[in-house]
């Protein structure tokens, strides 16, 4: 039991709270602003997060409001006002996001009245968006700053035809390929049931190119923001389609079933495209598969990503034998099993789930998995990669009968949110049908976690 | 984060006060704690008791050799006390657990936290410090790539122990044992006041030294060893072809303009801050290069002999041109009609957009055995601009 207790105590492996997944957002919209009023170690939940995740944009579009006891004694909030006047006449966004942290909302000042106030005299959308670092996480804060632009938007506009399609809640954290490959992905999902894509909440592109998307005639509600749709439907007058990831052959014959009745496409038409997508898919994986078959795998990820790698993990032939599940606003293990369900996504009951994990445990779960010769391959983000780097090597490594060192470690698969070493200069999807592909292709040329490159191929 | 060794660190605070470092580096992030306090908790005062079950479970578990709590700003606003229960948790279980008030709402620089973070871990061993005769000890300076190899290898023919580089690489007990060294070569004395105050009263021999980036500089060090001992041969066959390397470079891209970017560094390594952050300097002047240093700070005229007068204390009288925060740094770079820059990984999109060849201040290596990989890299980089 205690042990429990002080596993709540303990850093999870995703920690990282609302107020960076805020920044994220703001990331993502190419030429917007956070202008977070907090103290000096509030910036680093930005920047320092971010800054070697993403090698196609640096995070330089933030500001703060320089908070320190003597303006925290004095009051603070009068200083939003000119911080964001000053920081638009520099910057020239196209739309200003303001936050504030907890020690600043303890002494009772009106944020957001004062921020409400400060955009009466800026030319940009200014919106204050609630962080506070006691509750949320990453994709909470990410939700949040999609509401307040969707509620920012115009949506008494006439809606286009159901073929025409926003996604709100696309997690983009970086202007990588691999966000490229996805949204080519997503647009070409669309395409082949004959919709499109409109606008994607967020995608990377300038904040004008958002105010596109109440024109759109279907609205879909991607993972993150499922715990928000009340209030998406609220912002928007519109009724947000939920859909899960398109990841896997199976989770993209899912999402383009839901999406396709969702824009009135022809059942029979979705089932000819999904069949000739899925021949030529597994075609080309047959090769692939002779060499990833068995592979028994440990998966660290965000709920929906997971959901997503259990049908990759399938279609390549491979035995997830722990998931992880990084972040809790989007659900724990009974989530999982709903939206492994829903999707059809393989998930044997046996399969241990850990909620949540501290760094400690997923420390502690594969050094018990690699102590038993359990694991071959570990997906997670480098916070889950690091951790287990600082296990004894000598767990998977051995003296052979030469007197050399023999063996290796598992493959490393980096993935997820904060990314260290993995970053993507082509465009490589994750989703769609393509990603199955690039799936494959990653786990074949993962490198290992410790390596004397006198092993037995895999 | 990197430190080795059975140790806890918690935050005391919500639980995103942890954000404000990563999760993804080092050896010890597993042996990180929050305290997690909830709204209510912090409205109604109620964080003992979170603090004390933390502690408590934490030494029922993991046994750590020691505690560290910080502070955070939501704890100080509401006046939180909590060295006292630290102290009280301490004295039941025996373990060594120290408070420190970290907020940053203190106005306080990051050089003062890392003195006051380095002089709580030395203080650790203070009851048994026994001198180590012959020892030599590095505070404030970065390692080399493979840790601390080139001086083991260098000091390993000689009467002279190697202690350890801190904070880099050092464990717990390395930092116990710290104020028993013989000698200390530190890279920035004034940086550690109240360090420098501890050790002095057991170190008989504290010396300054600059930080060993290029040759220069990575020789001064030496030279202070060597007054201690005769170097062999191993420091000579670093220095040669450095040495040859250096004038190469001269001659072929002496008086090429280069900008480099300062107080933009990773603030979280030690060695980018020790120095007002100019370490790197001397390595681009002997090179030859023009360089004119790119500043963050007030861009108005009325700074420019602030600036100046910073510089001069470090000894330095280089052009310099001002940037008042990252989104500008690339104008200022363009209109230097500089062949190369430096800068910080943080800004690489404003540089790149600017078409000029950059390296990032973090990838320039120390020590000797820095020296020819630095000047790789640089020319790599110039002759993109050619």
């Amino acid at each position: 039991m205690s042990t429990d207790e002080l596993e709540h105590f303990r850093l999870k492996s995703l920690d990282q709270g609302q107020f960076t997944g805020a920044f994220i957002a703001v990331h993502a919209v190419r030429d917007a602003f956070l202008m977070m009023h907090c103290g000096v170690g509030c910036k680093h939940k930005a920047t320092t997060q971010l800054t070697e995740h993403d090698y196609g944009r640096s995070a330089e579009h933030e500001g703060w409001t320089e908070v320190g006891d003597a303006e925290l004694i004095e009051g603070s909030a009068h200083r939003i006002g000119p911080y964001i006047r000053s920081w638009y006449d520099r910057m020239r966004p196209g739309l200003i996001i303001a936050n504030s942290v907890t020690f600043l909302d303890l002494t009772g000042d009106d944020t957001r009245h004062t921020v409400d106030e400060a955009a009466k005299t800026i030319p940009c959308p200014v919106h204050f968006v609630r962080v506070p670092g006691f509750e949320g996480d990453l994709f909470s804060g990410y939700a949040a700053v999609v509401l307040a632009v969707a509620k920012g938007l115009d949506w008494t506009v006439q809606a286009g035809p159901a073929s025409d399609v926003t996604i709100a809640g696309y997690f983009f954290d970086r202007y990588e390929g691999d966000h490229m490959g996805n949204l080519a992905q997503l647009s070409s999902l669309l395409k082949s049931i004959g919709c499109s894509l409109n606008s994607t909440l967020f995608s990377g592109t300038e904040y004008q190119a958002l105010t596109r998307a109440p024109q759109a005639g279907t609205l879909l509600a991607f993972p993150v923001m499922h715990p928000q749709l009340r209030r998406l439907k609220r912002a928007t007058k519109r009724t947000p389609v939920p859909t899960d990831l398109p990841m896997g052959i199976g989770g993209c014959a899912s999402w383009l079933r839901t999406v396709g009745q969702a824009a009135g496409v022809d059942a029979a038409r979705i089932e000819q495209v999904i069949s000739a997508q899925e021949q030529r898919t597994k075609k080309r994986l047959s090769m692939s598969r002779m060499t990833l078959s068995g592979l028994r795998v440990a998966v660290f990820a965000d709920l929906p990503h997971a959901v997503g790698l259990l049908h990759i993990l399938h279609d390549l032939g491979c035995t997830p034998v722990l998931i992880g599940i990084r972040g809790h606003t989007l659900g724990g293990q009974a989530a999982l099993n709903e939206a492994a369900e829903r999707n059809r996504a393989p998930l044997n009951s046996e399969t241990p789930v850990l909620e949540n994990p501290s760094i400690h445990r997923v420390r502690e779960n594969i050094e018990t998995l690699l102590q038993d010769k359990a694991v071959d391959v570990i997906i997670g983000s480098s916070t889950e990669i690091n951790a287990v780097s600082t296990l004894d090597p000598s767990i998977a490594l051995h003296i052979d009968h030469g007197g050399t060192w023999s063996g290796s470690g598992p493959k490393i698969v980096e993935f997820g949110f904060p990314c260290r070493d993995h970053h993507v200069v082509r465009a490589s999807p994750t989703m769609g049908f393509a990603g199955v592909l690039g799936w494959a292709d990653r786990l074949i040329n993962a490198p290992r976690l410790w390596d004397t490159w006198r092993n037995q191929p895999i | 984060m990197d430190m080795p060794g059975r140790f806890a660190v918690v935050i005391h605070g919500e639980y995103d006060c942890v954000n404000c470092f990563k999760h993804n580096a080092g050896r010890s992030s597993w042996q990180y704690f929050s305290t997690r306090l909830s709204e209510g908790q912090l409205t109604s005062g109620d964080t003992a008791g979170p603090l004390r079950r933390c502690l408590e479970l934490i030494v029922e578990h993991d046994s750590p050799d020691a505690v560290i709590v910080l502070g955070t700003c939501p704890v100080e606003v509401i006046g939180d006390q909590f060295q006292t229960v630290v102290e009280a948790v301490s004295e039941e279980t025996g373990v060594p657990m120290v408070a420190l008030h970290t907020s940053g709402l203190k106005l306080s620089t990051q050089q003062d936290m890392l003195d006051w973070c380095f002089d709580t871990l030395a203080g650790l061993g203070q009851p048994e410090i026994k001198p180590e005769p012959n020892t030599v000890a590095l505070v404030g300076m970065p390692i080399d790539t493979g840790g601390s190899t080139e001086i083991k290898a260098v000091l390993s023919d000689t009467d002279l122990t190697f202690q350890g580089s801190f904070p880099q690489g050092a464990s717990l007990n390395d930092w116990k044992r710290l104020a028993s060294c013989d000698h200390l070569l530190v890279s920035d004395v004034a940086m550690f006041p109240r360090l420098m105050r501890r050790l002095g009263e057991t170190v008989g021999d504290i010396k300054e030294v600059p930080l060993p980036y290029g040759l220069e500089q990575s020789m001064a060090v030496y030279d202070q060893l060597e007054a201690l001992t005769p170097l062999g041969a191993h420091l000579e066959s670093l220095k040669t072809p450095a040495e040859a390397a250096v004038d190469a470079f001269r001659d072929r891209w002496g008086g090429t303009r280069v900008a480099l970017g300062i107080r933009m560094h990773n603030s979280n390594q030690l060695n980018m801050v020790a120095r007002g952050g100019l370490g790197h300097v001397r390595l681009f002047t002997e090179l030859g290069l023009d360089v004119t240093l790119l500043i963050q700070g007030s861009p108005d005229p009325s700074m420019r002999p602030v600036w100046t007068e910073l510089l001069a204390e470090h000894g330095l009288d280089l052009p310099f041109d001002v940037f008042s925060g990252p989104y500008a740094v690339g104008e200022c770079i363009e209109r230097g009609n500089y062949k190369m820059a430096c800068v910080a990984d943080w800004m690489h999109q404003q540089t790149n957009d600017t078409g000029i060849p950059a390296v990032f201040s973090h990838q320039m290596r120390a020590w000797l055995s820095g020296v020819i990989p630095n000047i790789r890299h640089i020319e790599r980089a110039l002759e993109r601009s050619i």
